[in-house]
């Protein structure tokens, strides 16, 4: 790995770090020699996603049981990272969930806070733990929230639009840009990624629906869906001294998918 | 070694942000070719180690074409271009006091030379099922430029959406294409420039390196997936 790119020595850590994305960013992280704290709210999942990445990659790693709606666990997890890691370089605001299938007409007014609290309020709380630490720590950081292309497009499903989830990563867009300017004079970059159409758990259903799938391949100039390993070296990138000077970028990674 | 036996056209890479990017991909594995005006030499030339340079003038696009099939034939193929050359007089007192003279000068050389080394290197990196284009853009042409010439934020602008469709035409033939936009980054060509760092959430004008990592990431593997995108590299001055 080129030297900018490094990650030896930093200290990652990443909520909803056990499944999907989140886990792929910290086998990522951790192939660049980022050390890696999972944080989950699947306790176990996280600790036999910890477990794996040491195994692969040879990196310190620890897991850390989180609801990132609650913003005292958010500012443990970040004290217990700090801890078992030695500190915290790095933090990326992965924790998500969706509905999908809901016409804004019938949400839910628990469905909907459900949402914006993991979603949104999640990244907040995690960002400014982070950031708090971040900025008492005194030497820099970087701050990488997981948003969606979903955050500048309405996704739409043939069972339905995204309206909720596609706020809510609205909401983690602008939030990006607050927290950057905020965080700029203390050397923290923060910004996010958007991926487009990935394979993972979460989105199954519709890559299994050969109607949706099909669609969307068709407008997707690369021609073939996401995987969360096309968003590594991004990740990397951005956690790494490389990126030095972007902040409050919104990166969307599609392959091409919203270039309208 | 990110950019292992890929072959390289850079743009404008005797100085500032193209140079910066050239040393960069060589250290990283790539043959280079610097195409750049200033170079005397018509016919490709080894300079250094896998660093190769031709004089190349983007605003004649039947001497771009000659330039890149050139390198196809000496090297093999063309993986990556980097279309970075291009010319940036400063704003006048006034906005409509931009000759007639400059506007066709700064559109042909940086929109023109970017159509015409892109069109000149696709029929290459499509037969090689391969390609990856990254075109500088500017803060300038995203939010309008007040240091330099309006013609300069016009062709800066036009390039972005030219890097769009180029984008959606190309991704199934594995060519992806990409800008970055920098922002007030410290070139000779920039040096003058004067902007109010009040307004930069990083307090600082950039360094070209800044800018020749986010390139690196994009002609690397690492950016396999990522087509039509600006990649903003400015300290937070613009956040899009």
């Amino acid at each position: 790995m080129q030297s900018q790119f490094c990650l030896k020595g930093k200290k990652a850590l990443i909520t909803g770090g056990a499944a999907g994305i989140g886990q792929s960013l910290g086998y990522a992280l951790a192939s660049a020699g980022a050390a890696i704290a999972v944080a989950d709210i699947d306790e176990e999942a996280a600790r036999k996603t910890a477990d794996a990445i040491k195994a692969k990659h040879g990196v310190q790693t620890t897991a850390i049981r989180v609801d990132v709606t609650d913003p005292a666990q958010c500012a443990a997890m970040v004290a217990r990272s700090a801890d078992d890691l030695g500190g915290v370089d790095v933090c990326v605001a992965n924790a998500g969930i969706t509905i999908t299938g809901v016409s804004l007409l019938d949400y839910t007014p628990e469905q909907w806070n459900k949402i914006m609290s993991v979603n949104l309020n999640g990244v907040f709380y995690t960002d400014q733990a982070a950031a708090r630490y971040l900025v008492k720590q005194g030497t820099g950081g970087r701050i990488i929230n997981m948003c969606s292309m979903g955050g500048t497009i309405i996704t739409y499903h043939p069972y339905g639009a995204s309206g909720a989830y596609c706020t809510a990563k609205g909401g983690v867009k602008q939030l990006t840009k607050a927290f950057a300017l905020d965080l700029a004079k203390h050397r923290i970059t923060v910004n996010c990624i958007s991926p487009g159409y990935v394979r993972t758990a979460l989105s199954a259903k519709f890559w299994e629906d050969p109607q949706s799938s099909g669609d969307k391949l068709r407008a997707t100039p690369l021609g073939r869906p996401g995987e969360p390993e096309d968003l590594d070296g991004l990740a990397i990138y951005l956690a790494s001294d490389a990126s030095a000077y972007m902040t409050g970028s919104d990166v969307i990674i599609d392959g091409g998918f919203t270039v309208i | 070694m990110m950019l292992k036996d890929r072959v390289a056209l850079i743009t404008g890479a005797s100085r500032g942000i193209g140079q910066t990017i050239a040393e960069l991909f060589i250290k990283e594995g790539a043959t280079v070719i610097n195409g750049d005006i200033t170079v005397s030499g018509t016919s490709l030339t080894k300079v250094a180690d896998r660093l190769y340079e031709v004089k190349l003038d983007v605003s004649n696009s039947a001497g771009v074409k000659a330039v890149i099939d050139a390198i196809v034939k000496a090297h093999g193929k063309l993986d990556i271009l980097v279309n970075n050359a291009g010319i940036c007089p400063p704003m006048g007192p006034n906005v409509e006091e931009v000759s007639q003279e400059e506007w066709d000068k700064v559109l042909k050389v940086n929109l023109g030379g970017m159509v015409a080394c892109t069109n000149a290197a696709l029929p290459h990196m499509r037969a090689a099922k391969f390609g990856r284009i990254i075109s500088m853009a500017s803060i300038a042409g995203e939010t309008g430029g007040v240091a330099s010439s309006i013609a300069y934020s016009a062709s800066k602008a036009a390039i972005i959406a030219t890097t769009k469709v180029v984008a959606k035409k190309e991704g199934l033939n594995n060519i992806t294409a990409n800008c970055i936009a920098p922002g007030w980054i410290i070139t000779e060509m920039t040096k003058d420039h004067k902007q109010n760092l009040s307004l930069c959430p990083m307090g600082k004008r950039g360094e070209t390196l800044d800018v020749a990592y986010a390139a690196l990431y994009l002609a690397s593997e690492m950016g396999r997936y990522i087509t039509g995108t600006t990649m903003d590299v400015n300290g937070g001055v613009y956040m899009q």
